[in-house]
């Protein structure tokens, strides 16, 4: 699982339809992938649904089945987890090309602390705007400076205009349409005033400074040349970002326990754990993936760990087996042996029964009166009786071992031995 | 068939939309007839592309109701993302066609040296 395949071929589960519905269960699969508010869930499903059933319109007039067109049309859209993190990319983009700054962070300062080395208690004595070390590219065109100071002018006017004052000296559009109607009517409400030379940092946080109860959880980013003003929430709902990981052996417990790991890390509505195929889908705020490379390490761990205690009972349990049927081999090769002795007496005993009938035996039975005669062949009939039966008795404690140690050594009953 | 770079399908799609509305698998079909076949654009990169272009403000967007063939008037049918070039978007265009057009000078002056003034062999 410790690889991480960004858009592993291998490691994505294909998912194929082979009828109508069948495309409606693979835009389930590939919107439940994607990392996004329901209503752009829902626009790229639309949009996608009407891209393959237009493929699947196109290739049936050319003759292909309706099950083939739509599994062509499918496999045309490529993997499906792999579709699925390039548009949740697409809808919540890089930050690297961002500046952004968080207003929660001022919110503190205001507490007494510092931010930026300045006290924001009372913005008239900042002498020294903040640092600012970003600089913003703006793709394929000139890069614009954010750090230089420019000319602000305005008093007494609503939050949202200063803004859009900030803004136009930056020469950025503003964006507002993250905000709720109420937010963007609260912030209005609010005068500001800012006069002089700022950086855009500075300036934006004077404006909050002199409105902080209507712009506490507010963030800002500049992106593609427009000034966006967002919540928190907006801010970390774009950063989410998707990784796919590839695990060993398909295993929901494994995602399962990855998720309750990362759910008591990663305090995120957007946090996502998700099997598809062999591979993990993980999605979650950029800022917060820092603990998924530990918590898989960890996850991965315990269970090799766990396999390696599995392997090690079992093992332990088949040493058990082998010394038990060691002892019992060692038991029939004993009783055999038993078996041949019984089996000799016998035959010994037979034969000194048979000379002693037909007189062939040592004793002289011409010394010996008719009753004793009758008791030594009673005798030597009773010995050989009792042999046969011994003889029978240890046999048949030999075939039951016998098809004990062949049911242990190869899982199976005697049929032969029946 | 060529599968079209990042830099190049910004190009084609903005090129494409040029000429007028489009939606993700007309504009698909387009590239591959315009090239007669030797481009393609997958969807995995197309849709994340029209996706940033929507996001960067280059093409506006609008949707409308598809109705199969035959199908019951009265049915809901799916729905079509259109996609518009916006003036920015037109902008950006005649961006890339001169930043292309300056590229191709450029190359010409290695691949073709003698129209250039540069050396011939003797």
């Amino acid at each position: 699982m410790s690889t991480r395949t960004r858009s592993s071929r291998k490691a994505q589960e294909r998912v194929l339809p082979s009828s109508i519905d069948g495309i409606d269960r693979w835009l389930d699969v590939l919107t439940s992938m994607l990392n996004l508010p329901n209503h752009e869930r829902t626009q790229v499903r639309d949009e996608l649904e009407d891209h393959l059933r237009s493929r699947v319109d196109d290739l049936l007039i050319t003759g292909v089945s309706e099950p083939d067109a739509i599994r062509k049309a499918v496999e045309e859209l490529g993997e499906t987890a792999e579709l699925a993190v390039l548009i949740s990319k697409a809808h919540t983009q890089s930050r690297t090309r961002r500046h952004i700054m968080h207003f929660t962070l001022a919110a503190t300062a205001i507490a007494g602390m510092t931010f930026g080395g300045i006290s924001l208690l009372n913005p008239q004595t900042q002498t020294t705007p903040p640092p600012e070390q970003t600089v913003l590219m703006n793709e394929g065109a000139v890069p614009v400076d954010l750090t230089s100071e420019r000319p602000i002018e305005f008093v007494g006017v609503p939050f949202l205009v200063g803004f859009q004052n900030i803004a136009e000296a930056f020469d950025l559009d503003i964006k507002l349409d993250s905000l709720e109607p109420t937010q963007v009517r609260e912030l209005q409400g609010r005068d500001v005033s800012l006069s002089g030379s700022y950086g855009l940092s500075h300036a934006l946080q004077s404006l909050f400074v002199q409105s902080l109860s209507h712009a506490a959880d507010l963030n800002y980013i500049v992106e593609d040349g427009t000034l966006e003003l967002l919540t928190h929430d907006e801010l970390e709902r774009r950063s989410v970002t998707t990784e796919v990981f590839r695990l060993d052996h398909g295993d929901s417990r494994r995602a399962r326990t990855v998720l309750e790991l990362l759910r008591s890390k990663i305090d995120s509505p957007w946090l996502r754990v998700e099997i598809v195929g062999d591979s993990l889908v993980i999605a979650a705020p950029e800022s917060d993936f820092e603990h998924v490379k530990p918590v898989l390490k960890l996850v991965e761990k315990e269970f090799r760990d766990a396999q390696r205690a599995r392997d090690r009972a079992a093992y332990e349990m088949e040493a058990a087996q082998r010394n038990d049927l060691e002892q019992l081999k060692s038991e029939y090769d004993t009783l055999r042996e038993s078996y041949f002795a019984k089996v000799q007496e016998l035959t010994q005993r037979q034969h000194r029964y048979e000379r002693f009938m037909n007189g062939g035996s040592n004793i002289d039975i011409d010394q010996l009166g008719p009753d004793e005669i009758l008791k030594l062949i009673e005798t030597e009939e009773f010995l050989v009786t009792k042999c046969e039966f011994e003889a029978e008795e240890i046999k048949r404690r030999l075939d039951k071992l016998q098809t004990i140690l062949i049911e242990r050594e190869y899982g199976v009953g005697d049929k032969t031995s029946e | 068939m060529l599968n079209l770079k990042q830099d190049h399908s910004t190009l084609v799609v903005l090129s494409v939309l040029a000429d007028g509305p489009s939606y993700g698998y007309a504009i698909s079909k387009a590239i591959a007839s315009r090239s007669e076949g030797h481009f393609q654009l997958t969807p995995s990169g197309m849709y994340p592309l029209l996706t940033k272009l929507e996001k960067q403000g280059l093409v506006t967007t609008s949707w409308e109701e598809v109705k199969a063939e035959g199908a019951d008037p009265d049915a809901n049918g799916r729905k079509r993302k259109w996609y518009t070039l916006s003036a920015k978007g037109h902008k950006q265009l005649a961006r890339h066609i001169e930043a292309h057009r300056q590229m191709q000078a450029l190359i010409d002056v290695f691949v073709s040296p003698a129209e250039h003034g540069g050396a011939t062999p003797t």
